[in-house]
């Protein structure tokens, strides 16, 4: 029996990588040769965890896993939305000043690149089009309405993810992160539904076969080691979250401090054909893991979830903003070898009690 | 935006209006899905009256483990197809269904497609309830969400017509594209839209350069308008079929082309264009051509030598020879120089032209004996040149170093020996051209058969010439035979002339005096002298009558003109008769009649009177030669198949050495002058002709000189039983009791004739019997008397002055009845020959007498006649 186990998505990038775009700005094609080496080293690193799945680190996801595919547009201004982290900073989104809306760039191009460097299956993080509809501005662009914008995002979004399945990447998954803080903006859950629903217009697109490919992630946030919801209780969120048409949810579980509540509420609300990857290492802990401490989490979340349904993941990406070192590359591979191991203990240990 | 607000009421507000413009979002999307759910039951009940009522069979099989495939349903098709039902069908397995070896295959795509997992088609042959399918297999795997293959979905079309439209369809391809005929097809344009490996051959076009070129681009520029009159044919519904014209080669060549047309039409009916068969007659053109240039040969030589096979004039033989021939060798012109020899054994050398007048040869003379001309005249063989002015086997002399001055151009020569059978060279046939190598191979042996078949005609007009003159000889011969003997048939015809004359000459006056001995005999007379010599004139007068029926006798028997009345004769008759007639003469000279007659002896066929003649000329002999006293035995017996009547005497008897002449005309025993007896010595001839008319012979035998003769005439016994022929009844003969003729009282008679004493004679003896007569002396005086007296019957004479009696009865028979034209008429006249009595018959009469006649003859012909009336 094998559980199957995948990463979230960043790895921390390499410090002269970080030096030199803070030095010749993320866009300077001299950088180019130290993007190639970011990845494939990052690939070579992964495949050495022996994770079964890995991705490209989001090396070349320079500025962050929200705006990669707008960053740089001409009809973007750099004033949007603040996002409040609990470390005190914020991130500010890009505000869109004129339609129609466009992708700068698909990642699907990043899944390019890294399957010239990898051996096991890659997949695919894509940003989901609920955190990319907070660009729009609240006054209506003149000439751009919000419902043409909305048509557009969809469009865009759909187009990336047929891209990335059509060039085989393992899985596509939609970063949700802004599920929780959705939450936390409107506790009502009117913007949560609202932004599910959204979700669900890009998912429905897809075939059943194709949705088997597809996951959402979502977790409080993680940038320098603090979060932008971690203080949203998951039973707001996740009776809605399994609403999505997706066939894999990978749920931020190790930094939750009561996971078994979490557990239950997934049992109560999974629906049968959904896979759900729990979280298993925390990006922000400094510590790391052992495969023992992980085994035991599989083996607790194996109690709520179908073993045949069941995966493990880290709770988020280990560097999702380009400029944070707050962990380094060696911890975050050390982590992630303790997932593989922790949740391969797992699956021995689980089928020798099955 | 309120200025007051803070980030989090600001992306507040951005958030909920997003969350109106998704709700708007959403309800489009669920609206779509809504339609597009109605729009999929649609399809679904679309494809579900498809399914049940498709021609094609459909099937779905779950796929189960170790390549388990079970029916799961099938649609109607699937179950008419197969002649299974439902039942039979749909939860089994497929390897219980399809039967090996068709299972393994069917296994083996269906294993392809789930490994592949795409749709795997083949062509599959299959037997079904209904025959042999071919069918179009389809099986499309569909998988669960886990990857793993659930379903085949299968479809059968049947494709059996189309596999067999298409094995046809490329049975036909290969049969035009290995066909060396052009097939061609096109549109209504006219432009080109196949084109054969014929087509490329016969063409020079390949494929490429002619499809979808003009069709015209075959066409020579006299034949464009051909093509609308072909499409006009082909829009009334017609087949062109053979239609020879011309077309163009690549290479810019004409080709003599056999054309089929065939029009192309859609399903519809619709012209859409047409198909054309084209076949390359050029060498078969030429093939006819030259047979029809050798036809016109052989018709030329087949003519000419018929011509001169039946020309046997000399001069018109060559000229024919020589025509023809300058016509088939193409020559300009041509002579032939052929020698001659006269009558007089002279010989000499003439020509004859043809092509070009006789001027344009005279003045040069005869043609010598030059290196040219030398191997014709001496029989050497043809002599052919394509350049006789530059031909060097001919020397120096002319033509070699050109042509005599004012000579007819000549280059291509031509020339050839006449020889005959014997080997003689009977002369030369020459052929010029002004143009160079004209004169052909073929000309050169067309005309060596034709100095062949010169050389035998002229040969034969020879001979022909030799042979006429010898009939020339001849007929001067028969002619002088011819007129000889015409000269000697007229005399004969003089002769016979005169000899009628002679007899009704004498005949005319014996007439008169027999009829009067005759009726003063009959009176009582005082005088035995006058008895006596009364007795004495009436028989010397039958005598003379007897000796001139004899002489006409012999010359209708030399000149074949004697006629026989043949019938069944009764010999015992004809013979007592004979002895009636002679019995007087036997009297006379005191001698003895002994007659033996066989009543048994039968009858023969025969003219009685003629027989009779015979006997009694037997009889008459043997009593003019027997010495008074003496005896005469006459016999009639059957000997064997014939009968034989002897005349025996005891008189003079027959000199030996006359016995070979004794039947010769004109032969007597004593012709002397002082013989003893008299006559014309033609009665033993008659005799023995007319015995052999009959069939019979006769023979003489004496034992000599003094010792008497005996006379036997043989005739064939009739082998027919006898009939009752009253002809064949003895007619009784009275020659001398005037009681014994008919009564003729009432009957009234117009006799004419010119010879009042013969006029006399009949109204004498006819008034005798009590008939009343009147007489005319001509033809025009009878018919006048004839209207006026209406005759019970007419006897007329045939010798007549001015109107003879043919041309009175002639006149008499158009007059109408109620005037006497079908009196009953009787010629007597002294005209007695065969020919004058048929001749009187054909004028009208009914009877013909012959001069002299004797009173009871006539009054019997009369009262005869009158019962016709």
């Amino acid at each position: 029996m094998v559980i199957p186990t995948e990463p979230i998505g960043s790895i921390p990038r390499p410090p002269e990588l970080i030096e030199a775009i803070a030095v010749q700005g993320d866009d300077d094609p001299a950088l180019e040769s130290l993007y190639l080496d970011a990845i494939r080293d990052t690939i070579e690193r992964f495949e050495a965890t022996g994770s079964p799945v890995i991705t490209d680190g989001e090396q070349r996801k320079y500025h962050n896993f929200w705006t990669y595919c707008v960053h740089g547009l001409p009809n973007t201004a750099p004033d949007g939305f603040k996002i409040p982290f609990s470390a005190g900073h914020v991130r500010r989104m890009p505000r869109l000043t004129r339609g129609p809306f466009r992708y700068k760039r698909h990642a699907d191009s990043y899944l390019d690149v890294a399957q010239r460097y990898a051996h096991v299956p890659v997949k695919q993080a894509v940003i989901s089009p609920s955190a990319l509809s907070l660009m729009y501005p609240p006054d209506e662009i003149p000439g751009y309405t919000r419902d043409q914008f909305i048509n557009d995002l969809l469009n865009e979004h759909e187009t990336e993810i047929r891209s990335c399945l059509s060039k085989g990447a393992h899985k596509v998954q939609v970063d949700f992160t802004e599920a929780r803080l959705a939450i936390k903006i409107d506790p009502t859950g009117r913007l949560l539904h609202s932004f599910i629903d959204l979700n669900n217009l890009a998912l429905s697109r897809f075939s059943a076969e194709d949705r088997l490919r597809l996951g959402v992630h979502t977790c409080p946030g993680s940038d320098r080691d603090s979060t932008h919801s971690g203080d949203v209780d998951y039973a707001e969120l996740l009776p809605s979250l399994f609403e999505l048409k997706a066939g894999n949810f990978y749920i931020a579980l190790a930094g939750e401090a009561d996971r078994e509540r979490v557990l239950k509420i997934i049992r109560d609300h999974r629906k049968a054909d959904q896979r759900v990857f729990v979280g298993v290492v925390s990006p922000i802990d400094p510590r790391i893991e052992t495969p023992d401490e992980i085994c035991e989490r599989v083996i607790e979340a194996a109690r709520y979830i179908p073993i045949e349904y069941l995966g493990t993941c880290d709770d988020c990406g280990f560097s999702p903003f380009c400029d944070d070192t707050t962990t380094t590359r060696d911890t975050a591979f050390a982590k992630i070898r303790a997932r593989v191991k922790g949740t391969e203990l797992a699956a021995r240990v689980l089928q020798g009690g099955a | 935006m309120p200025e007051s607000w803070n980030e989090d009421e600001l992306l507040r507000s951005v958030a909920f209006q997003n969350a109106n413009s998704i709700l708007a979002a959403r309800l489009r999307a669920e609206k779509e899905l809504i339609d597009a759910k109605e729009a999929l039951l649609s399809r679904e009940r679309e494809l579900s009256l498809i399914y049940d009522n498709v021609s094609d069979v459909i099937f779905n099989l779950g796929v189960e483990g170790d390549s388990q495939y079970r029916f799961l349903s099938v649609n109607p098709a699937f179950l008419l197809t197969t002649g299974l039902s439902r039942e039979q069908v749909v939860g089994k397995l497929v390897k219980d269904i399809i039967p090996e070896p068709a299972r393994s295959l069917v296994l083996d795509h269906y294993a392809t497609a789930i490994r592949e997992r795409r749709t795997v088609r083949w062509e599959e042959t299959s037997e079904y309830p209904a025959g042999r399918k071919v069918g179009l297999v389809s099986v499309t795997p569909t998988f669960d969400a886990g990857g793993r293959c659930v379903n085949l979905i299968g479809t059968v079309h049947d494709i059996t017509e189309r596999k067999r439209e298409e094995e046809l369809r490329a049975r036909l391809a290969a049969v035009v594209e290995s066909s060396d005929d052009a097939v061609i097809s096109k549109t209504l344009e006219g432009i080109i839209t196949t084109w054969n490996r014929g087509a490329e051959q016969i063409f020079g076009y390949t494929a490429a350069e002619a499809i979808g070129k003009p069709i015209t681009m075959l066409m020579p520029p006299g034949r464009v308008n051909e093509e609308p009159s072909i499409l006009e044919r082909l829009e009334r519904g017609e087949r062109i079929e053979h239609y020879e014209t011309v077309r163009i080669h690549k290479d810019g060549t004409l080709m003599d082309i056999s054309l089929s047309v065939s029009p192309i039409r859609e399903s519809s009916g619709n012209l859409i264009g047409a198909s054309k068969i084209a076949r390359d007659i050029t060498s078969r053109k030429k093939m006819e051509e030259a047979l029809r240039d050798e036809s016109r040969v052989l018709e030329s030589l087949n003519r000419t030598g018929s011509l001169i096979a039946s020309q046997l004039e000399l001069e018109a033989l060559v000229q024919s020879v020589t025509d023809a021939a300058t016509q088939l060798t193409g020559a300009r012109f041509g002579a032939f120089f052929y020698n001659v020899i006269n009558e007089q054994g002279e010989s000499f050398v003439l020509y004859s032209l043809s092509g070009a007048p006789r001027e344009a040869f005279e003045r040069f003379g005869l043609p010598r004996n030059t290196p040219v001309f030398e191997p014709t005249f001496r029989g050497q063989g043809i002599v052919r040149s394509a350049d006789i002015t530059k031909d060097p086997r001919y020397g120096t002399m002319l033509p070699h170093n050109g042509m005599p001055k004012g000579h007819l151009p000549v280059r291509s020569y031509l020339a050839v020996p006449v020889v005959s059978r014997s080997g003689e060279v009977i002369g030369g046939l020459f052929f010029g051209h002004p143009e160079v190598g004209v004169f052909t191979e073929r000309a050169e042996r067309i005309v060596g058969g034709m100095a062949a078949q010169a050389a035998v005609a002229i040969d034969n007009s020879r001979l022909y010439a030799r042979v006429k003159r010898a009939a020339a000889e001849r007929e001067q011969l028969l002619a002088a035979e011819r007129a000889a003997r015409a000269n000697a048939e007229r005399i004969n015809l003089m002769k016979d002339e005169f000899l009628a004359t002679l007899s009704h000459e004498l005949r005319t006056p014996l007439n008169a005096i027999l009829g009067w001995a005759h009726i003063l005999r009959a009176r009582k007379h005082e005088s035995e002298e006058m008895t006596e010599g009364l007795s004495v004139i009436e028989r010397n007068a039958r005598m003379q009558t007897q000796l001139i029926e004899d002489l006409l006798d012999m010359s209708r028997i030399i000149s074949g003109k004697i006629r026989l009345d043949v019938q069944q004769v009764d010999l015992q008759d004809a013979v007592k008769a004979a002895i009636a007639s002679v019995q007087h003469s036997a009297d006379a000279k005191g001698i003895r009649m002994q007659v033996v007659l066989d009543p048994a002896a039968g009858p023969v066929r025969g003219d009685p009177g003629r027989l009779q003649q015979c006997f009694w000329n037997l009889l008459s002999n043997a009593i003019k030669f027997t010495s008074r006293g003496g005896k005469v035995h006459v016999s009639l017996q059957r000997v064997n198949s014939h009968l034989e009547v002897c005349v025996a005497d005891d008189g003079e008897g027959i000199k030996p050495e006359f016995m070979p002449y004794l039947f010769e005309r004109f032969r007597q025993g004593d012709a002397s002058t002082t013989r003893r007896h008299g006559g014309l010595g033609l009665g033993l001839s008659i005799v023995k002709s007319l015995v052999e008319l009959h069939g019979g012979n006769v023979r003489a035998s004496s034992p000599g000189q003094g010792k008497g003769a005996t006379f036997c005439i043989e005739l064939p016994l009739m082998t027919v039983q006898p009939t009752d022929d009253p002809r064949g009844q003895p007619q009784g003969v009275d020659a001398g009791a005037w009681g014994k003729l008919p009564s003729l009282v009432g009957i009234s008679v117009l006799a004419v004739d010119d010879e009042p004493d013969a006029r006399e004679l009949i109204k004498y003896v006819l008034e005798r019997c009590g008939a009343k007569v009147a007489v005319a002396a001509s033809g025009r005086e009878a018919i006048a008397m004839l209207r006026a007296l209406r005759p019970d019957m007419i006897v007329s004479d045939i010798g007549m002055p001015d109107e003879d009696g043919y041309e009175f009865m002639r006149k008499v028979r158009l007059l109408p009845p109620e005037s006497g034209g079908k009196t009953p008429a009787a010629a007597l006249t002294a005209f007695a020959r065969a020919e004058d009595r048929t001749r009187a018959l054909l004028a009208g009469y009914q009877i013909h007498i012959s001069k002299p006649v004797e009173p009871a003859e006539l009054t019997a012909v009369v009262a005869s006649l009158a019962r016709r009336g």
